[in-house]
Formats: structure tokens, sequence, C-alpha cells
């Protein structure tokens, strides 16, 4: 009784995750290991009627791979950038000559930006939507120069 | 590539999931919300996701979360649907009858447990998950999860054996 297992373990042979023969042996030779057994194997028994067959209806597995879409992150930072600009330039147009003085000509941030909303764009985009995006930058970029030429005179 | 695996997981694990939550919540319509918010969300986090590991526990830990938060809003549960698709088929009306009122008698019960003890049964006997995956599901340690698994299996049978003789009491 002293060297006896104790009920987790008996648990854990219940459960298929004890497969030590000696402990098989034990039980066969210990009649109170075998009351614990039973009772734990009882109570096992009652949790296992929790245990259904239903299954996943097949339209909700359908609506699940179509609504799967990736989050269009380059899209979103590319909105968030036109956004910003115009809101620049709406808000204080005064600040639209300084913004594009101070801020295209120094930053090298605001390539870094496009160039990574593009990669963003190349990842999450359809090729409609990435030549759409394209587009856009190339008119933004045109935009940009023809301004920085404007203001640098 | 993504989309490819998340069509393989839901083919695998859907079932899984929508049994857990179906246990968990008693709507097979909630249900169906949960597991598809799970396979929606383990979507959005599949760059992060270790391949190299088994996908079920890592489902069955956002839908766990996603049957907690809802246990929150709604402390109800509708017991009396829970068995409402029992697929299993059953000799006559009344044998099914009585199987259908044992069923819901066990998971009136779990639904009274504490949450800890019926997180660790419903994981074991719905989702069939070893000790290893619900410890990773629960983040909890292996003897910790045994210790739940066992107390709760006995909560539940004294729980039953309660219930049948307050049920002996009132036909007498």
């Amino acid at each position: 009784m002293k060297d006896c297992p104790d009920a987790l373990t008996w648990q854990a042979v219940l459960d298929g995750e004890e497969n030590d023969p000696a402990l098989l042996e034990h039980l066969a030779g210990c009649p109170a290991c075998r009351a614990s057994y039973r009772e734990i194997s009882a109570a096992a028994g009652l949790a296992g009627a929790l245990a259904t067959e239903a299954t996943l209806p097949p339209a909700v597995a359908r609506r699940i791979l179509r609504q799967a879409k990736p989050f269009p992150a380059g899209l979103v930072a590319a909105l968030l950038f036109c956004l910003l600009a115009a809101s620049a330039a709406l808000l204080q147009p005064g600040g639209l000559s300084w913004w594009f003085s101070v801020g295209v000509v120094r930053m090298s941030s605001l390539i870094l930006d496009g160039l990574l909303g593009a990669i963003l764009l190349l990842q999450s985009l359809d090729p409609a939507m990435i030549l759409l995006a394209a587009l856009l930058l190339a008119g933004l970029e045109i935009l940009v120069l023809h301004k920085l030429k404007v203001t640098e005179g | 590539m993504n989309r490819h695996l998340l069509q393989e997981m839901v083919e695998k694990y859907g079932n899984m999931v929508y049994r857990l939550a179906w246990r968990w919540t008693g709507s097979r319509e909630q249900a169906e919300d949960i597991t598809q918010e799970t396979f929606l969300r383990a979507f959005t986090h599949l760059d992060s996701y270790d391949r190299g590991r088994p996908p079920g526990p890592w489902l069955c830990r956002i839908a766990l979360n996603l049957c907690r938060n809802r246990s929150r809003d709604c402390r109800e549960i509708p017991v009396d649907s829970l068995t409402e698709e029992m697929a299993a088929p059953q000799p006559g009306p009344e044998q099914r009858y009585l199987e259908r009122e044992r069923e819901q008698e066990i998971l009136r019960a779990v639904h009274r447990l504490p949450q800890m003890y019926r997180e660790v049964i419903l994981l074991k006997h719905v989702s069939g998950l070893s000790y290893a995956e619900i410890s990773a599901v629960l983040d909890l340690e292996i003897n910790l999860v045994k210790n739940r698994l066992y107390r709760g299996r006995l909560m539940l049978r004294k729980a039953l054996q309660r219930l049948a003789s307050d049920e002996e009491g009132k036909k007498k």
C-alpha cells in the first residue's frame, strides 16, 4: 500500500498516457489500486458522454475560406499617407510648401515609407490593385516633383 | 499559400473546434460563429504561428478564449440544446430518450463545475487532447492538468450522484 502509485498515475494509465507494464502488473495484484482505478474509470466514463460526432456544417467551412482575406496593410498605409498629405494641404495651405521643402527634400523616411508600402502592397493585393496603387504612387511622385520644382525655384 | 494552409486546417481541425465550442456554448449557431472566428483569427496570425508545432492545441486555445468571452457576455448556457444533434443512432426511441436525458444531466453537471475543471474536462473528452496538449492550451504545468482533470471528474461524479439521490428523494 505504501508503495502504491497515486490516483493521478492510475488516471494517466486509464487515459493512455502511461504505459509502463510494471504498473499494470501492480494493478492486477493490488485490490486497493484496483478500487482506485475503478473509481477513476467510472468518473471518466461519465465525462466520456461528452464526446460527440457532430461535424462542422460544410457551409460554415466554405464561409470561413471565403472570408479569409489578408489584411491589406499596404493599402491602408497608402491611404493613410494620402489622408495625412491631403489634411496637411487642406488644413494649413502655407504648411504645404514647408512640408515639401523641409519634409520631402531631406527626409529619407518618406522614400522608405513608400518602399515599405509598395512591398506590403505586393504581398497582399491583387495585380489590378497593385497596378492602381503604382499609378497612384507615380501620380503622387509627379506631383511632389512638380511642387519641389516650384518650391525650390 | 496561407489560404491553402487554412483550408487544410479547417478540414482537419474544423470538427474539433466546432465540437468544443458547441459543448461550451450549448448553441449550434454560437458554435458556428466561434469556429469561424477561430479560423479567421488563426489566418490573421498565421505568420507568427510556429509551424513546427501541431495546430490543434493552438486552435483550441483561440476557440477557448472566444468561448470564455461569450460566457462573460451571456451567463446562461442553454443546456437543453446541447444534445440536439447527437449523431449516434440508438436501437429504440425509448432508449434513445433515456440516453438523451442522461446526457443532458451530465452536461448540466459539467456546466455547473468551476471553469478551471470544466475547461480541462472538455479539452480532454470533447477535443480529445493529450495532457501535454491541454497543458499547452491552458498554459499550465502537466501535473496541474492531471490534478484538475482528476478533481473535475470526481466532482462531476459526485454531482451526478447527488442529483440522482435528489430525484429519488422527490419520487418518495
